[in-house]
């Protein structure tokens, strides 16, 4: 998977949000809301390929959390990017 | 001859018939003066047609404009046609900050297409001096700005008429498209312009912001406060869309921050009734 091109992670009003920016994205007219790991994530795998494996190892480095619950975590937070339309 | 929009001038260098037919232009004249300006506009002969597919061409539907946007060594070419598939109005030669423009008229409606040409450039122009040319109805009232906002048919000028009817001391800004700034000193203002839709109402006059309301259509009248973040959204989603330039962006999304942290934010979702303008006004004027 893949953070698709044209989205920005800011954060705005004290919070973690990805817009659409750029001629990929003008028509991307909503904002998503993102956790402090997720946000986190985000910034580690933008740009480059990743898997359930990826992230879930960069979440077992950065907290204290179980391997299973991490790749759980991993999966659920990969198919919301891909349900939001932010990554493919 | 130039003009001054929400205290930002720019110049405008066009055929003097047509901008003697330019009356939403007239309150906003002044004579040239030292000050660094916005832009300046010069209408030519001809601009090099582009090659090439378009970097981006907009898709907003068959009832509004078209703009195909080009990408050249210095600057942009943007070709704006009244609605899809009809002839081209204007093609318009940008460069690099959007400070130095020349157009060519190619329509039938120069008046339309002068219009349109400024608004698209005052927009970007003004992105990083902390100015947000917004989609909105604004109403003045006991000193303040009330911005209505809301996809178009959603009852923003509604909402404002239902406010002069029924709220004393209540006076039309703008209908269309007032610019919201942030000020030098840190207060929001909002500026009455040369374009309103289709309400001839060109004020240039200001006023500090009051309140940002969005109207939905509902069955019945409820008012609620937004949270900084949904403010920031809803601003977000009625501020002309600098999108595809990126390098406009950082400036932009700060504004829209300023705004929502600074100025009370709401959604009102309404009937298109008198109770509807007698509880926001309750609301938000507090």
């Amino acid at each position: 998977m893949k953070i698709k091109e044209g989205f920005t992670l800011r954060t705005m009003c004290g919070e973690h949000i990805v817009v659409g920016e750029g001629l990929s994205q003008v028509n991307f007219n909503k904002i998503i809301s993102l956790n402090e790991s997720a946000a986190w994530l985000w910034e580690q795998v933008q740009g480059k390929e990743f898997t359930e494996d990826t992230l879930s190892e960069l979440l077992q480095q950065k907290y204290d959390v179980s391997a299973s619950q991490a790749f759980v975590d991993a999966i659920k937070l990969m198919a919301q990017w891909k349900e939001q339309g932010v990554a493919e | 001859m130039t003009y001054r929009v929400a205290g930002f001038p720019f110049t405008v260098k066009a055929d003097e018939t047509l901008l003697k037919r330019m009356e939403n232009l007239k309150p906003f004249e002044e004579a040239a003066g030292p000050d660094v300006q916005l832009f300046d506009l010069e209408q030519v002969e001809a601009v090099d047609t582009p090659e090439g597919e378009p970097l981006f061409c907009t898709q907003d539907g068959p009832e509004f404009p078209e703009i195909a946007i080009w990408a050249l060594p210095e600057g942009h070419l943007f070709r704006m046609r009244p609605l899809p598939g009809r002839p081209v109005a204007v093609e318009l030669k940008v460069n690099e900050d959007f400070t130095k423009a020349c157009m060519q008229l190619r329509g039938t409606d120069d008046v339309f297409a002068l219009n349109n040409t400024l608004m698209l450039l005052y927009a970007f122009s003004s992105a990083r001096k902390g100015a947000l040319e917004m989609h909105s109805s604004v109403v003045m009232h006991d000193g303040k700005g009330y911005l209505f906002l809301g996809k178009s048919g959603t009852g923003k000028s509604t909402h404002s008429r239902l406010w002069l009817q029924n709220i004393p001391d209540t006076e039309l800004l703008n209908d269309d498209n007032p610019v919201l700034r942030l000020m030098p000193d840190g207060s929001a203002r909002v500026f009455g312009t040369p374009w309103s839709g289709k309400t001839p109402c060109y004020k240039a006059q200001d006023v500090p912001v009051g309140a940002i309301v969005r109207i939905e259509q509902a069955p019945e009248n409820a008012i609620r406060r937004l949270s900084p973040l949904e403010a920031y959204a809803s601003v977000m989603a009625s501020a002309s869309a600098f999108r595809p330039f990126k390098e406009l962006s950082d400036g932009w999304h700060r504004t829209l921050e300023a705004v929502a942290a600074l100025v009370p934010c709401y959604t009102l979702r309404c009937l298109p009734d008198d109770a509807a303008a007698i509880l926001c006004h309750k609301t938000v004027h507090g």
